[in-house]
């Protein structure tokens, strides 16, 4: 039986320059889910993400690479790549200062705590921008032996005012 | 069994049943039996054909229970000779929304080589998020966001692959929106051509946020 478990729920209500989840990535599991929901920004934005280590502190080394494809309704669709970045670039999702326009974004998460294997990321979400849909579907992976432990999330510019992040693990019984 | 509990252990992690990390196996079905242990699916209705029909609606759908709705689909048959192409409208309060007020865009890819985008800002349902599927089978998956919220927008995203009759299959990825604050109560399946579904099967899940 497989199933998931919550691990974590972190509820942010106040505005805040960026929004971390400790101590929830652990060798009990391979595989996390995260969904990102009920989210408000002071300004319209991109959404990043860092990891944080199992020592607490947040990596910013510029080991970051993303690829990801932002299908859009109004216009042609975009691509966005980095290579060597001090974050994942642009996971979509949770950027917008309208509420309404805020859609869902759920995360995957790959062997963040093993520090025999990088730290992969898959990431999908959908928003309703100023001129139209925004949807992202993206990659990203940290390039460092590190067992990490949780994550920060934050804006290219503005402030998170709301966010709700619910962490799983996917558990697989034998 | 290996799966444990760690980080944060306040009143905020809904977790019924405080424990070290370890849980019973007792312990373990009383919290799944009563809703508690687990992200589930509970199925909220089954469609599947008795008799050719165009279109195909789920009318109780949970909107004030589920903010996250899944949608899977197999075995999508049409009768057209023509483009069939499966789409999507919704119920506002009991009201079908047909005007042009859906967007979506989509990337596709067919089997033989073709790659590509599909956009738009006003179009009267979410467009082909499968097909098109003439003399083929449909099958895939569609999740819906914040139906029954009246101050949000109602979103879907989607992954679906379909025979196709010029690139032998074709698979799509991408999302849809109506961008109206309402209460979603109420979700259309149906063939872009007006023609008759002369096989399916639809199962619509709340997927429970313990």
């Amino acid at each position: 039986m497989s199933n998931l478990r919550l691990l974590n729920e972190t509820t942010i209500s106040s505005s805040v320059s960026s929004a971390s989840v400790t101590d929830v990535f652990s060798s009990d599991f391979d595989i996390y889910k995260i969904s990102i929901s009920d989210s408000d920004s002071s300004a319209n934005s991109n959404v990043n993400l860092r990891f944080i280590n199992s020592s607490g502190s947040i990596v910013t080394s510029s080991e970051y690479d993303t690829a990801g494809l932002i299908a859009l309704s109004y216009a042609s669709f975009s691509e966005n790549r980095t290579t060597n970045q001090t974050h994942i670039d642009n996971i979509g999702g949770g950027g917008r200062s309208t509420e309404a326009e805020n859609g869902a974004n759920v995360l995957y998460i790959f062997n963040p705590f093993s520090s025999s294997s990088y730290t992969f990321l898959l990431s999908q979400a959908s928003v309703q921008a100023s001129s139209g849909l925004a949807s992202t579907k993206a990659i990203g992976v940290l390039t460092e032996l590190s067992s990490i432990a949780g994550f920060t999330i934050f804006l290219d510019s503005g402030t998170i005012d709301k966010m709700k992040f619910r962490t799983y693990g996917l558990r697989v019984d034998t | 069994m290996s799966f444990g509990y760690i980080g944060d252990t306040s009143t905020s992690v809904k977790q019924q049943v405080k424990n070290k990390g370890i849980l019973t196996t007792q312990e373990s079905f009383d919290l799944e039996r009563q809703g508690f242990l687990g992200g589930s699916l509970e199925l909220i209705a089954e469609q599947t054909h008795s008799t050719n029909v165009t279109t195909i609606d789920f009318l109780n759908i949970k909107e004030d229970v589920y903010d996250v709705h899944l949608l899977q689909f197999s075995n999508i048959q049409g009768d057209g000779t023509s483009g069939s192409d499966l789409s999507i409208r919704f119920y506002e309060s009991g009201v079908l929304e047909s005007a042009s007020v859906y967007q979506y865009a989509f990337q596709f890819g067919g089997a033989t080589g073709t790659f590509g985008e599909f956009n738009s800002t006003s179009d009267t349902s979410i467009f082909s998020i499968a097909g098109n599927f003439q003399n083929n089978i449909a099958n895939g998956y569609v999740y819906f966001y914040n139906l029954g919220n009246s101050s949000k927008y109602s979103f879907c995203t989607f992954q679906t692959k379909t025979g196709h009759p010029t690139q032998s299959a074709i698979m799509k990825f991408g999302g849809g929106v109506l961008p109206q604050t309402s209460v979603v109560d109420g979700i259309r399946l149906f063939i872009d051509t007006g023609e008759n579904f002369t096989a399916f099967n639809f199962s619509l899940f709340g997927v429970k946020q313990i």
